[in-house]
Formats: structure tokens, sequence, C-alpha cells
């Protein structure tokens, strides 16, 4: 792609044109370019800072002619030369959506006043055998919370779920979101590029998201005849592990291209220094295959992709009562530990994700375009719990939402100064839990109508200062159907106030009832970007925010067996409001940049799941947890990364993370990450050409401030009962890892990596894993990785 | 702008047809859905306690009611055995005793007693899993001198030992964890 700055003199016929060429795609400035000035018959190519200039020209219309061997080539009419900056509207085959209308700023993002944070395919490369959150986990302001090692879930500012929204391929993904143990049905493999979107600015995709908005961005092909992918595959030492991945490309000068992406990851028990952490192992299985055709004007792209994963939960963390509970967390070390085995048994989960979808984007002039898209998901759920006699192999939950998603965005520009983007979402989504499971559903059947849409204008007066202003209204609409328990119902007061809703009481002494819930949910963002000057920039957004509850807060009714937790949602739940504001300080150029920034939210009617008590559940005892929201809840914090090309040779890459999040009576909230830093210094020596060499130093703090949510439990020790509390709220110890890798590329195709993770081997425990009472996390990991690059 | 003529009829066939596919394909029958009767529940647990005469005592506890006393006669041992059963439809009540001795290796009934002079041993007919261990269905409690106390009964899931003394050893998960009161007099 080629973004032009011009500038002139004064002088009539001595003038100059000067220029600088960019690549869109990288954002760095392009190379041997062939720029003509077609009324002078000249032509220059430009250098490597992607300068040309055309000196002794006269004051009058030009046109340039800009060629280069990816992309097509562009006719580009300047006027009379002038003093004053010119902006030129450029389009581009390769360039997505959000990138077709761009300025001579050269800078691209999506939201331009919001603060964003990349992970390209370089990047992500790192992390082909492990989980997308353990990739987003390199960004500042991004911590994960873990069910064990496998089931990783993003955490951006504190929030995840329902909270964060992952958009692939320009919709939302449809997932079971809800639980901490879900998470997201994507492989990091069928992603070319993540964008964070921190803060809530990015209504396009939804109004709801207090966290933030992560984008998977399919990658933008060369528009020739080409061949490309990468075939890799690696083994490691943890879990016996390894994966294959295979990703292939063919692409053709009319703008058609096809792929198709195999993954596959396959681990067995994985080990803590001490012991086998049993019943750890991981499968998934991923496939995608597009096609589509990009030119000029339009673009449409058709897309199916696959994802399943089966993933044992440690056996040491089935629980079965309170007492279990409090055993697990007085031991040091798990309570079951078994010989090693690849073998995945209950308890586990299963999850597949079909998502199919189709784009269309049309380009209708220089200042207006439109895109539709539409998709089809489907997740299906299986969790499996220790069970006896016909039911042991039999899924304990079964759940299966299908979603329907339409979007229409249109984007256009009224003059140079204004430019306005605008959509409308639908969506129909049906939730089915499986009645052959033989027990209580935990999520009731319900249809989900939600309809949006959105209005936002930006304002862009000069190359030094930018300001959006976007509105959201969503109407979303619940329609399930609920049995409670008579005696549930009674307990928590239902009778008066929703007695309408019973359809029918059956005799085993349930109510089946019709459950309606209709919000409408009013979102908005402003924001600004000033530039201080020197590629420094300081941005400023604000985000309203209103998300409705989930059909989790509304309706959850079971037990989870890796917290010993009955829990229980809450009909009354009304829409949580948020205002969140976001500072930043940035500078994205240059041998230094960095990003600095500072949020602060205020939510009311905060959701949150409050362990109440201990509950007698037939034949044991388990912790009673209920859905209830608070008032008031804050969550603020500081996010600093930091790059440096120290020379030649060193770069360093530093990221940092603090984060507090009280209620309104300035008590803390749960699962609120600890301070964290990140350190990475890259080598690449001289004289080994091909070699990159990379040591990370990873320190995450000890929470210090936890709600506590601690009971006490009667043990039976020598013959004498002895009541204890059971410190189930209190954070584990600061841990501080080191991790090392290698790289060695050979002919600019094969290229070897060797890891170490955890080189000390280090025995710790994470606040944010949910099984941390139960066992350690694991030690000491060896990676080797063979790619092959064409 | 050019976007007026011809893209709001783009925009809309296309809507139209999608929403029209959308709507078809989910708008299904308000089908209520079905009641789950709960497998495998244990809601009802009984401790039958027989003394040497051959009179069986049976001390049964349901959910939500509380858990019986046992009155038990100092220096006496007493055959007793445990029964789980899934008393969700009173007009048919399950055993699960018959499950969990059919899968005997994965069973295990461990009892903890505090303050009250029982020693708990296996029954010489009790039920034994593969590796001919006892499972505990069946035991002989040698009662000693007068007092109050507590026997907890467990039933163990999966168990990945069953020779430990205490139930952290013994591992597995609870599906039963009831504290009966023991009055010895």
């Amino acid at each position: 792609m080629f973004v032009v700055v011009a500038f002139a003199s004064a002088q009539p016929c001595d003038k100059s044109i000067f220029g600088v060429v960019y690549d869109l795609h990288d954002n760095l400035p392009l190379e041997g370019v062939m720029v003509t000035l077609v009324e002078e018959n000249k032509q220059i190519e430009t250098i490597a800072n992607g300068k040309f200039v055309f000196p002794n020209v006269c004051k009058q219309p030009y046109t340039l002619l800009l060629e280069h061997p990816d992309c097509m080539p562009i006719t580009v009419k300047i006027n009379a030369p002038s003093a004053v900056l010119k902006r030129f509207y450029l389009e581009h085959h390769l360039t997505a959506l959000e990138e077709i209308i761009i300025t001579d700023l050269g800078k691209k993002t999506t939201t331009k006043t919001g603060v964003e944070s990349t992970l390209s395919k370089e990047e992500i490369k790192r992390f082909r055998a492990q989980s997308l959150g353990d990739a987003l986990a390199q960004l500042s302001g991004v911590s994960t919370i873990k069910t064990g090692n496998a089931i990783v879930k993003p955490l951006v500012h504190g929030v995840s779920g329902s909270r964060l929204a992952i958009v692939n391929n320009g919709i939302r993904l449809q997932d079971h979101e809800w639980g901490a143990d879900h998470a997201p049905s994507i492989d990091i493999n069928g992603a070319d590029e993540l964008r964070l979107i921190k803060g809530a600015t990015a209504l396009k995709f939804g109004g709801d998201a207090i966290g933030g908005v992560l984008q998977l961005i399919p990658k933008k092909y060369p528009l020739k005849d080409h061949f490309l992918g990468v075939v890799s595959t690696g083994v490691q030492s943890q879990g016996k592990g390894g994966f294959l991945l295979t990703d292939l490309t063919q692409t053709n000068l009319s703008g058609l291209y096809f792929t198709g992406t195999i993954s596959l990851k396959n681990a067995g028990d994985l080990e803590n220094p001490n012991y086998i952490l049993s019943n750890t192992g991981n499968r998934e299985q991923h496939a995608k295959v597009s096609m589509g055709r990009n030119t000029i004007t339009q673009e449409w792209r058709v897309n199916y992709s696959f994802f399943e994963k089966s993933a044992g939960i440690l056996s040491a963390a089935h629980l079965g009562s309170s007492g279990d509970l409090a055993r697990a967390v007085k031991s040091e070390i798990p309570l079951v530990i078994l010989p090693w085995t690849r073998n995945i048994k209950s308890p586990a989960q299963k999850t597949t994700h079909h998502s199919l979808s189709g784009t269309y984007s049309r380009r209708m002039s220089n200042r207006f375009k439109w895109d539709v898209r539409y998709g089809f998901q489907s997740n299906l759920r299986k969790e499996f719990d220790l069970r006896r006699g016909e039911s042991k192999f039999k899924p304990a939950l079964d759940i299966h939402l299908q979603s329907h998603d339409l979007v229409i965005n249109m984007q256009g520009e009224s003059n140079d100064y204004f430019r306005w983007s605008t959509g409308i979402s639908a969506q129909v989504q049906e939730n089915f839990s499986n009645p052959a499971t033989g027990v209580r559903r935990l999520i009731p059947d319900y249809t989900y109508y939600k309809l949006g849409g959105y209005w936002i204008s930006e304002y862009l007066p000069s190359n030094d200062f930018n300001a959006e202003l976007g509105v959201r209204y969503d109407f979303n609409h619940i329609d399930a159907y609920k049995f409670y328990r008579i005696d549930d119902w009674d307990a928590r007061g239902y009778s008066a106030e929703f007695s309408s809703t019973i359809i029918s009481t059956s005799n085993l002494g349930q109510h089946l009832t019709h459950q309606l819930k209709k919000f409408g949910n009013i979102s908005a963002s402003f924001g600004l970007k000033q530039s201080l000057g020197s590629n420094t920039y300081f941005l400023a957004n604000l985000g309203y925010i209103t998300r409705s509850p989930n059909p989790a807060e509304l309706f959850s009714d079971g037990l989870h067996h890796a917290n010993a937790r009955y829990e229980t949602g809450d009909l009354r739940l009304a829409q949580e409001k948020a205002v969140k504001t976001v500072l930043a300080l940035e500078k994205q150029q240059g041998d230094f940049t960095y990003s600095l920034s500072a949020y602060r939210s205020f939510v009311s009617n905060y959701i949150y799941l409050q362990p109440v008590g201990i509950r007698q559940a037939r034949s044991i005892s388990v912790i009673q947890a209920n859905y209830r929201q608070m008032d008031k809840a804050r969550l603020q914090g500081i996010d600093l990364d930091i790059r440096v090309q120290i020379n030649q040779g060193f770069a360093y890459k530093g990221t940092a993370s603090w984060i507090e999040a009280s209620t309104g009576e300035e008590e803390p909230i749960v699962d609120i990450p600890p301070f964290n830093m990140l350190h990475e210094l890259l080598y690449r020596p001289k004289k080994i050409s091909g070699l990159k060499l990379r040591f990370s130093s990873e320190y995450v703090g000890r929470q210090t401030r936890f709600p506590n949510f601690n009971f006490e439990h009667n043990f039976i020790e020598n013959g004498e009962i002895i009541r204890e509390e059971v410190a189930i709220s209190s954070p584990p110890n600061a841990y501080h890892l080191i991790h090392s890798e290698a790289t060695y590329l050979i002919n600019n195709h094969w290229e070897v990596r060797l890891e170490v993770e955890n080189i000390f081997n280090v025995d710790y425990r994470n606040y944010l894993n949910r099984l941390r009472y139960f066992a350690g996390e694991t030690g000491r990991n060896v990676r080797l990785e063979l790619s092959y690059t064409f | 702008m050019k976007l007026s003529i011809y893209t709001p009829s783009v925009v809309r066939s296309i809507l139209v047809f999608l929403f029209i596919t959308l709507f078809v394909q989910c708008s299904k029958d308000d089908d209520t859905p079905e009641e789950i009767n709960e497998e495998e529940v244990i809601n009802r647990v009984t401790l039958s306690v027989t003394d040497s005469a051959g009179t069986s005592t049976p001390y049964t506890w349901n959910e939500g009611g509380t858990i019986p006393t046992l009155n038990l006669t100092p220096n006496t041992t007493y055959q007793v055995s445990i029964h789980f059963f899934d008393a969700s439809d009173p007009a048919d009540v399950d055993d699960i005793t018959e499950e969990v001795t059919e899968e005997a290796d994965e069973h295990y009934v461990f009892y903890e007693i505090a303050g009250a002079s029982v020693t708990i041993s296996p029954a010489s007919n009790d039920v034994v899993d593969t590796n001919n261990v006892s499972i505990n269905l069946k035991t002989s409690w040698a009662v000693g001198d007068a007092g109050n106390g507590t026997v907890r009964a467990y039933l163990i899931h999966e168990p990945t030992s069953k020779s430990g003394s205490t139930r952290s050893a013994l591992g597995g998960s609870t599906d039963v964890e009831l504290n009966f009161p023991v009055s010895i007099q």
C-alpha cells in the first residue's frame, strides 16, 4: 500500500514533489517502489526510508504512478504543489475495510483514538503450541485466568468472559464464554494478527465490553500468483507433547485466494517440579479453509473453521464436598497423584466449535464503502464428571449454542475533515441443554435475540489532532424455559414477583417457568488523540458501557465440581453500567517506543459471584455461591509497554501492569491480577546471521488485596474434631520465572526453535489459576520446533 | 455521494434474504424442555446396626432431615451395614448400594471417629474389590466405654488408595459425607 506525503516550495517550476511511500501492512517505509511523474516522463525508485523526490517541477497538476511488485499500480493526481500538506485517498486491494480510507499519516489503526496493542504473525508464531490466552498475556494489561494449564482465558483490565469481546472475521465469537473454566473456542494458529483495543471505544463490535475488544484479523495476501505456506512441528517435555501445523495459501493475480490450515496439538499429563499433575492431558484439532477475492472495489470471503478441544481437569480438583475442598487446601501436594499417562479421563471437558462466515465488502467511491457479514457458529460443550453406573461415560453437562449473526457496516467521509461509520447487527442464538445428561441443567434452554446499531463520527482537522464520538444501542431479548426446584424457588422469594412465569408444577417438585427478559442498552464513547510532536501522541477516551446480565448470571443452577461450589443465578439482575476512562501517552515510531496508559472504570450494578455459605446438597455439603450485584465497583490500573532497539544486535521489550479493584465499600474484588512485569532481551549476533536469542524474565507479585471467602471446616484428627479455617481466599506468593529461546533461520526457509520455559524449575502457584488450591504450576518445559516456510 | 442510488437496494436485498433465512431457520416451535429426573442422586443413607442377638436397628438420614443419633451399648460389638438410596421418587426408591457393589474397585466407604470409643473394622462378609480389599459396606463396630461422639461416614468415589488412615490419604471424590452423632450409654 502506498501513502504519499507531498510537499513543495514556493516558486513556479522550481518546486519539488517530496513523498514517502509506506507499506500499510506493517506501516514501514517501502523501498523499491517505482514512481513515475507522468507529465514529465521522469522515473525514480524509492530508497530505504521510502522517500522519493522530483526536483524542479512546475506549479501545475501532476499525475504520479506508483508501482511495486507486490502491489497493484496506483495513479495519484496531485493539484498544483503547494506548501500545504496534501491528503490522498488511496485504495489498496490488500487492505481491510478499516484501512481503506487512509491519510497521509500512514497510521494504521481501527479506532484512532483507542489504545491498541497488536501481536503480529511473527510474534504469534512463538505460541503455536500454546493457547490464545498465553499469547495475549505478552501484552500489558492482559493476564489469564486459568483452569489448569490447558484452559486459559484472557483477562483484560481485570475482566473476562462477557466483558471482553472477541471478534473473528468481524463477527463476535459466540461460545459459552461466561464460566471461568470456559476458554475461548479459538486456536491461536487460526489467527494471522491479533489486535487488542483496550477500553470501551470499539462500539462497532458491541457496547458491552468494558475490558475491550480482541480482534483476530485475517491476513492480506499479495495480488499475484503465489503459493505460500508454513509447515511446522514441535515437541515439548511437558506432557511429552507435540504439535503439527500446516498452513497453505494459493493466491492469484486476479485477487482470488484459497487458504487451508490444519493444526493438531496433543499432550499427556503435565508435571510440577515435584509431582505429576494427573489428568492434565490436552488434545486440540483445528482446521480452517477460506477462499475469497480481493479487488480494488470489492472483496468477498467465505470462511469455515472447526475447533475441537478435549482437556483433562486435574484429578485432584474433582471435589465432591466442601470437606474435600478443605482437605485439598490444607494439603501441600495434590491428594490425587497417579502414574503418568497420556490418557484423559473424567473430569474432563470437550468443546467443539464450528464457524461458517461470509463477508462481502464494496467500495462505492473514494468516500464511501460498505460491507455485509454473516456468520453461523455452533458451540458444543460437554463436561464429564466422575459418575457411576450407567451414567459413567455420560457428560454431566451437554450444552449446544447455535448463533446466527448478521452485520452490516458502512463507512464514509463527508469531507476531508469528517468521517463517519455506521452499522447494524442482528443475532439469533439458541441454547439447548441436553436432558440426556441426567443432571439438572446448569444453563436452561433459551433463545436470545439481539439487535443493535451504532454511529461513529470522526473529526480530523489536522494531522495533529483527531476526535471521535460514537453511540450504540442494543436491544436484547432472552426467552428461556427453566425448571426451578420448588424449595429453591421459595427460598429466593420468587413466588411473589415471578409467579406469573410458572407454566406448570411437576410431581418431581419442580416449577417449569417461562422467563422473558428484555434489555435496552445504550453505550457511548468519546475519544481524542493529540500529537505532542516527535511521533508522540496523547490519547484520551471515555466510554459509557451498558451490559445486560448473561444467561449464566440470570439462570445458573448447578454444581461446579472444581470449586465444590453450587452456583445460582438471579432473575432480578439488572444491567451493569460502567464509565471507563483511559488516558495514554504513546510513541510508536523510532528506536524507543512506548505506550503508557492509565484507566479507571466505575461500574454500577457490577455482577459477581458471591460465596454465601455452606449448603447441604444431598449427601454432601458444598459452597453456595450466588450471582449478585454490587452497587458500585471501581477498577483502575496502569499499563506500560516499552520497546528499545539498543543497537543492531540488542533489543529490549518490557511490559508492566498494575490493577486495583474495589467495591463501593472499598473492599477488594476477587480474582484481580497482582502486579506483574515481563522483561525480554533479544540478541541477534552479527557474526551468525539467522540466529536470534531471547531471554525473558517474568515476575508476578502476590495479590495483597483479596476478599475473604474463607470458611470453617470440622476436621477429624486423631479422634478429635478440630475446627479450622479453610484459607481458600489467601493468594499464593510472588514468583519469578526465567525463560529463554533460540531461533535459527536457515536459507530463509527452515527455522529451528529451541525454547526453555521456567529454566530454574520453580515450583509456584498462580493466584489466577482456579486449581491453585490443589496443585502447583508446571515446572521446566523444553520445547523444540522445526518450521519450513515458503 | 455515489452511494445514494443503488447501494441501499443492494444492501436491502442482501439484508432481506439473510434475515429470512436467519429467522425462518431459528424460529422453532416453543417446545418446552423435558424435565430432568436426576440420576445417581444419593439422598437417603441408612446405617443398619445389628447387635449380637441379631436385632437390627436402622438409622436413616433423608435429605432435608436431621441425622439420627446412633444409640449404642458400651462394650458391645455390632455388625453395621451402610446403604445408599436415591429416594427422589418415593414410589420407586433406587438402591445405589448395588451400583457401589458392582463397581467395588472404584468405591470405598470410610469412617472417621471423633470423641467416641468405637473401633471399626471390615466385617468378614464385606464386599471386596478385585484386589480382595474390603470396601467397608459391612463393618464390625467394637464399642468401648460410655460417652458421646461422632462417626463420620464417607462414600469415596475413585479413591487413589484404600489403605490410608485419614480421609486425605485416600484421594478421590466424596459422594457422601455425613456426621452421625453417637451416644454410648
